[in-house]
């Protein structure tokens, strides 16, 4: 990738959203509806460039030897760090980073699409493409980062920008909370993600991706560093990617539009930490406590949230632990050592999941804004393009066959099973099982039965400029995970996405990889759990409705503590938000007192004068003045534990001068 | 020869601030109420200055002057530019508060007071020197807290800050007199002499000690920050835009010339002194500012712990990363000035209150935005200004090889994630709350309006600027 003219298409499908986001901002009130086509052309324009960017590394392009791709490498000088190094910006797209390109600007062109009808109207509709371009500007840049410094830019601009979606309604007052919770559990996570980038950067002069993990190879990091810097930079991805213990801010960050939903959680923000977990793999593979952290973490949320996901009564709710639940088993397959796998189910994850928040948007839309299962019911026949790539989104989330979701969560779990990590392998099963139940649940209360409100007896199919999109997406659905049939299947067609997208032969060679042998024992099991998940769904929704009644009745705990999310805000709250905010409060007492608690217990004669003083309004100065001698009183005890002769000196000295000035003032 | 043409050369931006200075002066006398004209001589003063400063940094001039006494090098340079540069910016906003009290005159002379005794400040070699530089930038401060006469806490902040001053002056003084002892030279380089060995006399390290102790009041590090709320809330808003700047910068700058020119063979007791300050200033800093009610306090506090954030690059200053740790100090100022400076003028513009920032994005969203990039810049989001400070610092501190150091640099970081919660809370009630009345454009304010939008895109374009900035700063002739 030499070429000026080339690079410059390569940087034009991160810059070209940037650009749109700026136009849609200056310009937004003369383009009022047209900053549609801003942001959908602009977008079209990147996916056509990350098209050239695959058949590149594909070696599809004519003057590339067939077949013998190479990734695109390039960067320029950006910092001098003098003797310490330097900073570079760049662009590094190996197959599995072509392939996201494609998925962040195919996600966010649907969803641009789709928002041209749902938002239709809006007073801020430009400012919605702006934040969307934006967005899947940052994402793309966050894709194509060859090291750390740069990732973590886009990184902290998908977080930043994330905030604008969160707080796009700010009418609603449960969009501040949302915001502010996303925000600040995101900071730890950051927080988290640079102590581990300044690690590797002491430990070997570099930030790039590579060099990392080729000096961690030649030895530069000890086993145990090289471990505390992968954790730090996983528990960055864990924030990102609402993984256990870090997920609590996803389900309250739902106040944005649902088609920017769909984008955060198919193709930005959320995938984010999965993404950099999977581009930063080869430093992951040296650390096996790393790994098995990565694949009890990811297995234990894919658990744990599907269960929170159960009990949910809004449909937005439910496909928001989904991801969590989804992105648990990325994790899970990552830190099995099933690269392949765990990044084959983020592709599918982006369609299907896309698409479910795309017709959560649309059921929102046809019964008036709300997402409530409560308000719908029976629009089975009121919207049947709705109902149908439901069920099939459904069908691919649960992994059944021949559905997307099926090829590649099926060779997650397998990969558990394989590494003899039988509990991570039951949890993982079990899951399957929930996650259709969950689904389902869902789609019988929203579908069938009796309409529950006036707007679900109105409700009708949302016009075509919505329906397109659903319908491109569903079909991917169905169709997108037969890219990547295992060749144990039987069937004559090659595995391309498994052959495209492999991990590095370096990672290959750490983890003693063998190929997976796709197992139809397996298959059948995870399918039938799946089966009887939905039949499970069935029976208490449809059939046996009072079955529901009953065990909710008898166990009312559980089901609270279901809803509730395993009760994790509130053991937050009173572990660090109320200590938090109590310190905070005793500060401000503390300060609007001044520094008189203090001294007043310190003597009787600054006290005294401190009453005189009072009574001119400039009450505490005497004491200020004290603090300074304090202050320099404590320095001198710092700086003299080395020379402690000079310390008794010091202190008589200090308090015969901090009494004098205090007695003087 | 004691004086030649060089000299002249290396002081234009000194002379050209004294011009200024009477300049200003002469004109209020003969034109009383020329409010709009004093502040744009003023304006045009420190843009003279600036240049005049760049001009001499592009052109490497390097100079000792006075028997060594006062040196021209691309360091000093860099913080006249700095100086230079915020001084500029808060002469624009304080046009419109001058004009309304009809005190243009005196105010802008004492700010051109301010920027003289910083920029002579930054170039001291010598001991004394600094002293009196150091006492020309804030004598005159403490007018400028105490300027706004229709408001008691102006007199209170006024009377504070002055009574604290006086004891942080004389203890500074009393550390340089005993350093002078000690060494028997006021000389930086001889000062070096006595420090060299390591073991330096016990009256020597009582001489750091003050020093160092004079020099935290002046930085406002814990726990010597008292006067800094009660003064920054008293001040005018322009005025303690001003001084949490460009002084603090010059303050920075000279007492990392002093320690690492002066006593490098100490740098064990005073990386461990300002360490432990660093510790201290950040949590009181950001601790005190949690929970404040009105967001001048807020930025006071804020200031406090940016004040714990550059000791952090202090701390640094040993082992391997000495060279990064100064060009810590100096990027972490030039962003901190962007940044801190922008975000005291939009509180001019809107109202010190938290409520008065309800509803902000509605009612003048350029404003909210530009905010917004200072709330997130002083967190230290990327890619804005404050991001760029911490890096270095952090760089320069995980390089040290000290454990303290560590310690330090593992304290900012958890105090980076303590202080999200009170920048965002300004971003919360701008966003999310309703509007109350009253925080509309008011007259005049066309300058100060440019001022935060011109500062607002020197802090997102700050990762252009930095790349000269970190050239400046690798090649700044200090170490």
């Amino acid at each position: 990738m030499n070429t000026v003219s080339s690079q410059l298409i390569i940087a034009a499908i991160v810059g070209l959203p940037f650009m749109a986001f700026l136009i849609c901002v200056l310009f937004g009130r003369r383009l009022k509806e047209n900053a549609q086509y801003v942001g959908t052309f602009c977008v079209l324009i990147s996916l056509v460039f990350s098209c050239f960017a695959l058949a590149y590394v594909a070696g599809l392009l004519p003057g590339n030897v067939p077949g013998e791709g190479s990734s695109i490498q390039f960067s320029v000088h950006w910092i001098d760090l003098g003797p310490g190094g330097s900073f570079s910006m760049g662009v590094d797209i190996d197959h599995w980073a072509a392939v996201m390109l494609i998925i962040v600007c195919f996600v966010s062109l649907m969803v641009q699409i789709f928002s041209g009808g749902y938002m239709e109207g809006h007073p801020r509709f430009a400012w919605y493409y702006a934040v969307v371009s934006i967005f899947t500007g940052s994402m793309l840049g966050l894709v194509v980062s060859p090291n750390f410094i740069q990732a973590y830019f886009f990184w902290e601009l998908v977080g930043g920008t994330s905030y604008l979606i969160h707080g796009f309604y700010f009418e609603k007052p449960a969009a501040t909370y949302a915001a502010e919770k996303a925000f600040i559990v995101n900071r730890v996570a950051d927080a988290a993600l640079f102590i581990g980038i300044i690690i590797f950067w002491r430990e070997t002069g570099t930030t790039s991706f590579s060099g990392i993990a080729s000096a961690a190879h030649a030895g530069f990091i000890g086993s145990t560093t090289l471990t505390a810097a992968s954790l730090f930079v996983f528990l960055g991805a864990t924030g990102k990617s609402a993984q256990f213990p870090l997920h609590v801010w996803l389900s309250n960050a739902m106040q944005g539009p649902t088609p920017l939903s769909a984008l955060i959680h198919a193709a930005a923000m959320i995938v984010s930490g999965v993404y950099l977990v999977s581009r930063t793999y080869n430093i992951f593979v040296q650390s096996p406590t790393a790994m098995e952290v990565v694949a009890i973490v990811g297995a234990f949320t894919a658990f744990m949230s599907a269960t929170m996901a159960i009990a949910q009564k809004d449909i937005k709710q439910i496909i928001a632990y989904s991801t969590i639940s989804q992105f648990g088993y990325v994790m899970l397959g990552l830190g099995e050592g099933a690269f392949t796998a765990g990044v084959f189910h983020i592709y599918n994850h982006a369609l299907f999941k896309s698409l479910l928040f795309l017709l959560a948007a649309s059921l929102g839309y046809a019964v008036g804004g709300s997402s409530d299962m409560g308000v719908m019911g029976g629009l089975k026949k009121r919207m049947p393009v709705t109902y149908w790539a439901f069920v099939i989104a459904g069908l691919s989330l649960a992994g059944i066959f021949p559905f997307s979701g099926f090829w590649s969560k099926d060779a997650i779990i397998a990969a558990a099973y394989d590494e003899g990590h039988y509990v991570l392998f039951a949890l993982a099963l079990f899951t399957v099982f929930l996650t259709a139940l969950y689904i389902f649940r869902g789609i019988f209360i929203c579908f069938w039965g009796e309409p529950r409100s006036e707007e679900a007896r109105k409700a009708v199919e949302v016009p075509s400029i919505m329906t397109v999109p659903m319908i491109i997406l569903a079909f991917l659905s169905i169709v997108s995970g037969w890219v990547g049939i295992p060749k144990g299947f039987g069937l004559p067609i090659k595995d391309v996405f498994g052959d495209f997208v492999q991990p590095s032969s370096f990672a290959q060679k750490t983890l003693h990889a063998t190929p997976q042998n796709f197992s139809f024992v397996m298959a059948g099991i995870s399918v039938l759990f799946g089966v009887i998940g939905i039949w499970l769904a069935y029976t208490v929704v449809v059939a046996r409705p009072q079955w529901a009644t009953a065990v909710g009745r008898t166990f009312p705990r559980v089901h609270a503590f279901l809803l509730n999310g395993w009760y994790f805000d509130l053991v937050y709250d009173r572990l660090f938000v109320r200590p938090a905010k109590a310190l905070g409060g005793a500060v401000r007492d503390f300060d609007l007192r001044g520094f008189g608690g203090l001294v007043s217990g310190i003597g009787g004669a600054v006290s005294w004068s401190g009453e005189r003083l009072r009574a001119l309004q400039t009450g505490g100065v005497q004491n200020y003045a004290f603090a300074v001698l304090l202050g320099a009183l404590i320095i001198a005890i710092i700086a003299s534990a080395q020379y402690s002769f000079l310390v008794v000196a010091l202190v008589v000295a200090f308090s015969v001068v901090a009494a004098a000035v205090g007695a003087r003032l | 020869m004691p004086y030649s043409a060089e000299t002249f050369v290396g002081l234009i931006p000194e002379i050209i601030a004294a011009i200024f200075l009477l300049l200003v002066l002469m004109v209020g006398v003969f034109a009383e109420r020329a409010a709009g004209l004093v502040s744009g001589i003023t304006a045009l003063g420190t843009v003279l200055i600036f240049a005049s400063s760049a001009w001499l940094l592009a052109s490497g001039f390097h100079g000792s002057f006075f028997g060594g006494g006062y040196v021209v090098d691309g360091f000093a340079l860099y913080f006249k530019l700095v100086v230079a540069g915020s001084a500029f910016f808060a002469s624009l906003a304080a046009t419109r508060w001058a004009q309304g009290t009809g005190d243009a005159t005196e105010y802008l002379t004492l700010i051109l007071s301010v920027v003289l005794g910083a920029l002579l400040l930054v170039s001291m070699r010598d001991l004394f020197g600094v002293f009196l530089a150091l006492e020309l930038a804030t004598i005159p401060s403490y007018a400028m807290v105490a300027f706004d006469r229709s408001r008691r806490e102006s007199a209170e902040g006024g009377m504070k800050y002055i009574i604290t001053g006086a004891v942080a002056s004389s203890v500074l003084l009393y550390g340089i007199v005993l350093i002078y002892g000690a060494s028997s030279s006021a000389n930086l380089s001889g000062v070096a002499k006595a420090f060299s060995s390591g073991h330096a006399s016990p009256v020597a390290l009582l001489g750091l000690i003050l020093l160092l102790s004079g020099f935290a009041f002046k930085v406002s590090a814990a726990p010597f920050h008292f006067w800094t709320p009660d003064a920054y809330q008293g001040a005018p808003t322009s005025a303690a835009a001003f001084l949490s700047v460009a002084p603090k910068a010059a303050t920075f700058a000279i007492l990392l010339r002093i320690l690492v020119e002066g006593m490098p063979g100490e740098a064990r007791v005073w990386t461990a002194i300002a360490a432990v300050l660093a510790i201290v200033t950040m949590f009181t800093g950001n601790l005190f500012a949690l929970r404040q009610s009105n967001v001048r306090r807020m930025l006071a506090y804020s200031s406090v712990a940016h004040s714990g954030y550059v000791l952090t690059a202090f701390a640094a200053l040993q082992g391997g990363a000495k060279a990064e740790a100064v060009q810590a100090v100096m990027i972490y100022s030039a962003a901190y000035a962007a940044m801190n400076l922008g975000a005291f003028l939009v509180i001019d513009l809107v109202g010190e209150d938290t409520k008065s920032f309800n509803g902000l994005i509605r009612t003048r969203p350029m404003v909210a935005a530009s905010m917004f990039l200072f709330m997130a810049a002083l967190v230290g989001i990327p890619p804005l200004s404050g991001f760029w400070g911490k890096l270095w610092i952090i760089i320069a501190g995980t390089g040290s090889g000290s454990i303290l150091t560590y310690v330090t640099v593992g304290v900012l970081v958890v105090n980076t994630v303590l202080s999200v919660p009170y920048y965002f809370g300004i971003v919360r009630n701008m966003i999310f709350e309703e509007p109350v009345a009253g925080t509309g454009e008011t007259k005049g304010e066309g300058p100060l309006k440019f001022s935060v939008y011109a500062l607002a895109i020197i802090t997102v374009l700050f990762f252009i600027i930095i790349i000269p900035l970190a050239a400046v700063a690798g090649s700044s002739g200090l170490l």
